[in-house]
């Protein structure tokens, strides 16, 4: 019963639950709703997967260097962002993962372009490759106490508290003595430092790498959309949006092409935002209380 | 190298033209509503596949079928307005994104699942046809373009300026309270609004089908570039989008011969970083417009 197709849809649960989770730090208590989340997964992949396939640099170290690009990254081109809000920072985000997927197309030295990087598979804990599904769904899990830990750390500590008065109320939260673009940069870097170690896992697991496959937009809308299903700005909604949707995106996958698919997800996206804008975590908290 | 620089600046101003098309109705939705609409790109993608298959089944010219494409792309708009938009209006913007967010994903695969991923493009008898004057090359489908483009910003212009509609929309652009305190009916105008914005991309539709190709995915590559034009031009500023889309298309253009046609939308973004830090409400924005819509 336990075979392989069962455990891979563990792990992806687990990795998705631990990108949307790391989003959630931004968009759900910073209101900085990030459309561009894929681009600091695949800095993160791209990373490990470069390093490793191209020198044979350990993972292990593409996995620092790694968080460290994408959080470099992250901050240079955030802090501009930071003078837009709302709507028009989700636009800018948006604008990213395509740079970067230009950029990965065009890098062919370094990234071989379009063709994607294969990483050879010699397992063993130096390498972070293994040969069992289920030290893949340790490890993914592992990510994913890292990321609702922190979560929780924030949700009720010093850094939530002013992320949601800048969010409410930015004009207010400043006259209060919250510095608005030092809390912003601070869960930017966070979130993006988690998101790379995604990237990394995802890398490390899939084996497999080309820039539409990291970069694309859908990637960045399945990381909104489950922390959306499940709750957003709450600690276990990114958690419980995936154990719903991603089991479900495997079937439909395998018998829906992407066109009809996304038609789907679309679809549930529009309607959570009309009838249950808090999601599965707020509709329980909801009915709890009556 | 310089000998070819009139051609690109031409060239330029007249992609450019096709730019600020279809950026008018993103800066008018959202100078009345203050809602960015996302999926702006999506229906000019459906009213390209309108004319397309008006053109494929019964041989009707693009810009004729346009008579037939924005009345029908105006009452879309006004059902989504009604049925999403309306809804969301006082919501946090987060679900305002989404929103706007998922009628894209919702129509861009609808469009891909109904018609499938292949590009399609409308033969006419001008599509490759140009014009030469003073030595420099126009083709005829970005003159046909450039032209109802700076129509249709003039028109929009004058509607606003003239009409006892237009001084109501504008009302509202400038301060939605006041507005509805002087009894402006917002729910009516919130429609037409919305209306004219979808309307707006079904004209640059029906307009783009002739000289561009028609694929469900093709608001990818218009939407970025429509958002860099709007912010650019002044959120809300429909003379700032004509502007706006000019430079654009001029900078596209340029950056395109002299260093490589990957770094196009690279540019755009620079651009985009370079406005926000120097002048984040844009040429034609007021100074502050860039925080109102956030709230």
């Amino acid at each position: 019963m336990i075979n392989d197709y069962y455990l891979n849809i563990v792990v992806m649960t687990f990795v998705w639950a631990a990108l949307s989770g790391s989003w959630n730090l931004m968009a759900g208590y910073g209101g900085l709703v990030s459309l561009g989340h894929s681009a600091f997964f695949g800095i993160g992949a791209y990373t490990t997967a470069v390093l490793y396939a191209n020198y044979g640099i350990s993972p292990w170290i593409g996995l620092v260097v790694g968080i460290g690009l994408t959080t470099a990254t992250a901050v240079l081109i955030s802090w501009p962002c930071f003078r837009l809000r709302g709507a028009f920072f989700s636009l800018v985000t948006m604008v990213f993962p395509i740079v970067m997927e230009i950029l990965a197309n065009n890098w062919t030295p370094l990234t071989r372009g379009p063709s994607g990087i294969a990483l050879p598979f010699r397992p063993g804990l130096d390498n972070f490759m293994f040969n069992s599904r289920w030290s893949y769904i340790l490890a993914a899990f592992a990510l994913v106490v890292i990321v609702y830990g922190t979560t929780r750390w924030m949700h009720r500590g010093r850094l939530g508290l002013y992320l949601i008065a800048v969010r409410d109320d930015q004009h207010a939260a400043e006259s209060m003595g919250v510095h608005p673009v030092k809390v912003k940069l601070l869960v930017t870097t966070i979130s993006a430092a988690l998101t790379s170690a995604g990237g990394f896992l995802y890398a490390q697991y899939i084996l497999f790498l080309d820039p539409p496959s990291v970069f694309s937009i859908n990637i960045s809308v399945q990381i909104a959309l489950f922390s959306l299903i499940g709750g957003l700005g709450t600690p276990f909604g990114p958690i419980v949006g995936s154990v719903l949707m991603t089991p479900l995106d495997g079937v439909l996958s395998q018998f829906l092409g992407g066109g009809p698919r996304l038609l789907i997800y679309g679809s549930v996206l529009l309607a959570v935002v009309l009838v249950a804008p808090h999601g599965v975590v707020g509709a329980f908290k909801k009915w709890r209380q009556t | 190298m310089l000998a070819i620089l009139p051609q690109l600046l031409v060239s330029g101003i007249l992609i450019g033209g096709v730019y600020a098309l279809a950026s008018v109705g993103l800066t008018l939705i959202f100078g009345v509503l203050r809602i960015v609409n996302f999926a702006q790109g999506e229906f000019i993608m459906l009213a390209m596949f309108g004319a397309f298959w008006i053109n494929y089944l019964w041989g009707i010219d693009p810009y004729v079928s346009a008579l037939a494409v924005v009345p029908a792309m105006f009452l879309l708009g006004l059902l989504v307005e009604r049925f999403v938009i309306q809804r969301i209006l006082t919501a946090p913007h987060s679900m305002q994104i989404f929103a706007t967010f998922g009628i894209s994903v919702i129509l861009q695969n609808l469009a891909l699942t109904l018609w499938g991923p292949d590009y399609r493009s409308v033969t006419t008898a001008y599509t490759s046809k140009a014009y030469s004057v003073a030595g420099l090359s126009i083709s005829a489908t970005s003159l046909f373009a450039f032209i109802p483009a700076v129509l249709m910003a003039a028109g929009l212009i004058a509607f606003l300026h003239l009409t006892r509609d237009g001084r109501a929309l504008r009302a509202l652009v400038q301060n939605r309270y006041a507005a509805t305190l002087m009894g402006v009916d917002t729910r009516r105008l919130n429609q037409l609004a919305f209306g004219c914005g979808i309307a707006c991309a079904a004209i640059s539709g029906c307009i783009l089908t002739p000289m561009y190709y028609t694929f469900p995915t093709v608001a990818v590559d218009l939407i970025v570039t429509s958002f860099v034009v709007v912010v650019l031009g002044g959120m809300g500023s429909v003379l700032g989008a004509l502007v706006g889309g000019l430079i654009i298309g001029v900078a596209q253009t340029l950056t395109g011969f002299y260093l490589s046609v990957e770094f196009k939308d690279a540019i755009a973004l620079l651009l985009f970083i370079v406005i926000l830090l120097v002048r984040p409400q844009g040429l034609f924005g007021r100074a502050g417009t860039e925080e109102m819509g956030m709230k």
